[in-house]
């Protein structure tokens, strides 16, 4: 059987444990390419027009399996962790793409929730089921994919630069270049490096969220937060970028949040969306790199230990 | 011999519409002003240059008004039907072309579609992005660059390549425009870039998940323009229709309704052309009668208050435009 | 203490009537108008949500009549509405405004004795005794409960009325004359008196109104600056409209919940479009739309704010239902900039498009 897996949205965290899970189930696998133009207008044309960028880009991955593929797999993560959420468009993604993409093929769209395994497994049995009968090759096959998959850190490699940024967003418009119009090359043309979340371990986060009247119950706005806190804290960091789509309903909270505690720090929001024009993008990526060799230099100057 | 005419009158943001149609439902004169923002001047304007143009003897049966200032025309004149646009394009459209299945319509400020079953509409949708996808947003590029607006069309069509126009909103597209004329492409792809952007932008926000059946009309001052056909001819793949009285559709549509309205009801409540005499005035005044500080909008006509409208609890006597 | 609510359609009169059945000095915000959405939105992130730039008003009203203490209702999630506190918080702060925000989460998530402990904060300022607390508390649901029973009859009746404006005029009217009372049990009295003036006013039975479901995002289909009193308008129109959200449903479906004894009928309604609870009211929107086509009802509006991320889920459901069952729904999005134009323009179209449907079957 051949499963089709969207190159959008978690694949991009989690692209590891997918493929490994259908693999050993013994599916022939047909990823959809890197995010390009053609996949962006399918997606726009079929989304739902007031839904952000990566779930329009996610539409477009899925127009572009459905002729090329017996099932396509849907990750409906609910949650990741305990008590947390990823967005309400994760958990209706599958009724998202059902009811916008006409011709489909059977969507393997059952609710993820990552923890407690006794969750996990029972996602793997319901989806694994249309792959074999099985069940002890569904429980190896999961156990092999989470295992690949806690062996997989999500880096971009980064030069040595002169300025270094904390480059925030949620991991698939960080890490889709296409979304983001190639954001960390432009970047480290500039001599900006950049370090995501990615790089700060869970204890430091968890450090800092406890700190919040509430605890976010967005995994996204947790991870964001307590890393951007701590990387500032840290004094690792000479500025914030912060790339979020339009009409995310998470950023327009989350950024507020992480504004409070970076009052002094160099801080740029890039928004965008698929009327985004490159040009004015990158004049405000040029824009904001000026602003912190000025502002290093104006520091070197002016204190005492510059 | 006298004449009897039904009286259709468009007040819209950007233009003013008014047009005579005779017995036979043909229009024999037709106005399109720019409201520049003084709706009764124009209005009064657009009375007296039709009463000159109708013989001494002929007479008005029927009037009906639609448009964002519908409201207002209603009450000037004395209106037998005060309708929405939509319904308003649904009628003459339905009218003109029975049978018709799909209407695209591109104004000034504002576009719609509208999915039309058995002769009566069953969908529709009007744009809730801003004016980028609209007609004044052509008018004011055309004056950028130095073209007259009814050129724009042959511009795009010989176009080789057309440019990929991003925008949101139409700053952002002038901007993008700007920047793609200073990397040197050419006018004529740039003018199909951007018809090709506001139909894309059209398909994407208004026409979603709708099925498009021909026959379509095309409606609205944009369908002049023989770029923006051509850019949706491409898109959709079928035959655009442009009916004759493209650009004052809704202004037809009302005569109509108000035609088949005093059909029922006997004759006509038009206040007669001498209302151009009359001194009109609109204010708005911020009720303090409760917190909700409602804007009502007044009408004052040799003094007096004539209408009201705006407010929330109808105290002001609200008047309203009418469903069915 | 002097205590303040943020609106929520008919809420404040029932805070009321508890704030005066425990004797607790309180401000109630004035009604949502032009002056708390500008306050609001100018202090609020630019994408947020209409409801949470609307409180932000209403807070601001509040603050300048004095009031020190903000009592509201929370949510875990996944929709903003439950992060809303926290930011809240962090603003005011950062303007110089030290508020004691008393957040009521569910019990279910925040456990028991914290809710009490919260709750206890409010009733640490009565002097009354413990049974009258408990009696007030009783009253303001009561009071909750009639004026929600007023308003869903004079939605409905005002398709049927013969004299014009009778229903809207009895409802305002009502409401009016409720927030005039200074105590709970004259407020509750004052209800009833208008609950027998609606069953009263005279109804033509024969007619045949168009009937509409408001279903969408509970705070923009129950406040209604929010949604540019669209069931005011409505019932100008003489339609008959319909709505399930309130605030008691609500509180009746967090206290149920738990034991998944919530509305039934709407799980079941839902199940075949949305089999998941994503937050929000985004399933029961899905419900109430099947739900509003078996009971007979003409179409359904769906409202709700800018961005609000469950309601955008369930538009891109919606259409199927609509194409499934031949129901007209339409979708009205609001937000700061929503025009009344384009707005009233929208709904008068899709009446007489009802109508004319209506006409052909």
């Amino acid at each position: 059987m051949k499963v089709g897996i969207p190159k959008g949205l978690l694949y991009y965290k989690y692209g590891v444990f997918m493929k490994t899970f259908f693999d050993k189930l013994g599916a022939e696998i047909v990823v959809s390419p890197d995010t390009n133009r053609q996949i962006l207008n399918e997606g726009v044309k079929y989304c739902v027009d007031e839904a952000c960028l990566p779930i329009k880009v996610f539409h477009g991955h899925v127009s572009y399996l459905k002729d090329k593929c017996d099932v396509i797999f849907i990750p409906r993560i609910m949650s990741i962790r305990e008590k947390e959420y990823i967005c309400p468009k994760f958990c209706g993604l599958t009724e998202m793409i059902a009811n916008s993409i006409p011709d489909l093929p059977f969507l393997l769209g059952e609710p993820i929730y990552w923890t407690p395994k006794e969750k996990l497994m029972k996602w793997a049995l319901n989806t694994g089921k249309y792959l074999t009968n099985d069940k002890q090759k569904i429980k190896k096959a999961l156990e092999s994919a989470l295992s690949k998959q806690n062996k997989t850190k999500n880096t971009i490699k980064q030069p040595k630069l002169k300025y270094k940024v904390a480059l925030l967003g949620h991991p698939y418009s960080v890490y889709d270049p296409f979304l983001n119009m190639d954001l960390v090359k432009k970047l480290n043309r500039l001599n900006v490096e950049i370090i995501t979340e990615d790089a700060v371990d869970d204890k430091s986060i968890d450090f800092e969220v406890n700190k919040l009247f509430k605890k976010p119950f967005w995994t996204f706005a947790r991870n964001t937060y307590g890393a951007a806190v701590n990387l500032v804290k840290g004094q690792k960091i000479d500025g914030v970028v912060y790339i979020s789509s339009f009409a995310c309903g998470i950023d327009s909270v989350l950024i507020e949040l992480i504004e409070h505690e970076t009052p002094n720090l160099p801080f740029i929001v890039l928004k965008i969306d698929e009327h985004t024009g490159e040009a004015g993008f990158n004049t405000r990526i040029e824009a904001f790199a000026d602003m912190l060799g000025r502002r290093l230099n104006f520091a070197y100057n002016n204190t005492a230990y510059g | 011999m006298h004449n009897c005419y039904s009286l259709g009158i468009d007040v819209g943001s950007v233009s003013t519409n008014l047009l005579l149609a005779d017995n036979n439902n043909k229009i024999v004169e037709k106005l399109y002003l720019r409201t520049s923002g003084r709706p009764i001047e124009v209005l009064t304007k657009g009375l007296s240059m039709l009463k000159e143009k109708m013989g001494s003897k002929d007479k008005i049966i029927a009037v009906g008004a639609t448009g964002s200032g519908r409201q207002l025309a209603g009450v000037l004149t004395g209106a037998d039907v005060v309708k929405n646009e939509i319904t308003a394009h649904a009628v003459a459209a339905s009218h003109l072309v029975p049978g018709v299945r799909t209407i695209l319509e591109i104004g000034g400020q504002d576009s719609k579609i509208i999915l039309l079953k058995n002769g009566v509409a069953c969908d529709f949708a009007m744009n809730t992005v801003c004016a980028a996808g609209t007609g004044s947003f052509l008018d004011r590029q055309a004056a950028r660059l130095d073209i007259p607006i009814e050129e724009f069309g042959s511009y795009a069509l010989r176009a080789n390549s057309p440019v990929r126009i991003a925008g949101r909103c139409a700053v952002f597209a002038e901007s993008d425009m700007i920047h793609k004329q200073q990397t040197g492409h050419s006018i004529e792809n740039i003018i199909a870039g951007l018809c090709e952007a506001l139909v894309r932008n059209y398909m994407n926000n208004l026409a979603k998940g709708k099925e498009i059946l021909e026959p379509v009309l095309f409606q609205g001052g944009v369908a002049a323009n023989i770029g923006i056909v051509k850019a949706f001819e491409k898109i959709l793949g079928v035959k655009i229709i442009i009916p004759q009285y493209y650009d004052v559709m809704g202004a037809y549509g009302a005569a109509l309704l108000a035609k088949e309205k005093v059909e029922s009801t006997g004759n006509t409540s038009f206040a007669g052309f001498n209302v151009v005499n009359r001194d009109f005035k609109a204010r708005s005044i911020e009720c303090t009668g409760c917190p909700n500080m409602c804007e009502v909008i007044q009408i004052i006509s040799n003094g007096k208050t004539i209408a009201n409208w705006g407010d929330k609890c109808g105290k002001w006597g609200a008047v309203k435009s009418e469903v069915g | 203490m002097l205590i303040t609510i943020p609106h929520m359609g008919n809420v404040y009169l029932a805070a009321k009537a508890l704030f005066d059945g425990i004797d607790v000095p309180y401000v109630i915000p004035e009604p949502n108008n032009k002056e708390s959405l500008q306050k609001g939105s100018l202090y609020s992130p630019e994408e947020m949500c209409l409801p949470f730039k609307l409180m932000m008003g209403n807070y601001m009203q509040s603050i300048e009549k004095g009031a020190d203490t903000i009592l509201i209702t929370g949510s875990c999630g996944p929709c903003r509405y439950g992060e809303y506190c926290e930011l809240q918080i962090k603003i005011l702060s950062k303007l110089g405004h030290d508020l004691d925000f008393i957040v009521l989460d569910a019990p279910g998530e925040i456990g028991m004795d914290e809710f009490l402990r919260r709750l206890g904060k409010i009733f640490k300022a009565s002097s009354k005794s413990r049974a009258e607390k408990l009696l007030a508390i009783k009253r303001a649901f009561r009071v909750m409960d009639s004026i929600e029973k007023l308003e869903a009859k004079a939605h409905y009746l005002a398709g049927y009325e013969i004299n014009k404006g009778d229903c809207k005029r009895i409802l305002r009217q009502c409401k009016k004359d409720a927030f005039g009372c200074d105590n709970p049990v004259e407020m509750l009295r004052v209800i009833k008196e208008y609950l027998k003036k609606i069953n009263a006013v005279p109804v033509d039975k024969t007619k045949n109104p168009i009937k509409l479901s408001i279903i969408g995002e509970i705070y923009t289909v129950i406040e209604p600056y929010s949604n540019l009193n669209i069931e005011d308008k409505l019932m100008d129109y003489g339609v008959s409209t319909k709505r399930l959200l309130t605030p008691s449903w609500w509180y009746r479906d967090i206290v149920l919940k738990p034991l998944k004894l919530n509305s039934p009928g709407l799980r079941r309604a839902s199940k075949e479009y949305l089999p998941l609870y994503i937050g929000g009211h985004g399933r029961e929107c899905i419900g109430e739309a099947v739900l509003a086509h078996k009971e007979g009802m003409d179409g359904a509006i769906q409202i709700f704010p800018l961005g609000c991320m469950p309601e955008i889920v369930t538009k891109a459901i919606l259409p199927s239902i609509q194409r499934d069952k031949n129901f007209p729904i339409m979708s009205l999005i609001v937000d700061e900039m929503t025009g009344e134009a384009g707005f009233m323009t929208r709904i008068e179209a899709f009446l007489d498009m009802i109508k004319s449907q209506k006409k052909t079957n």
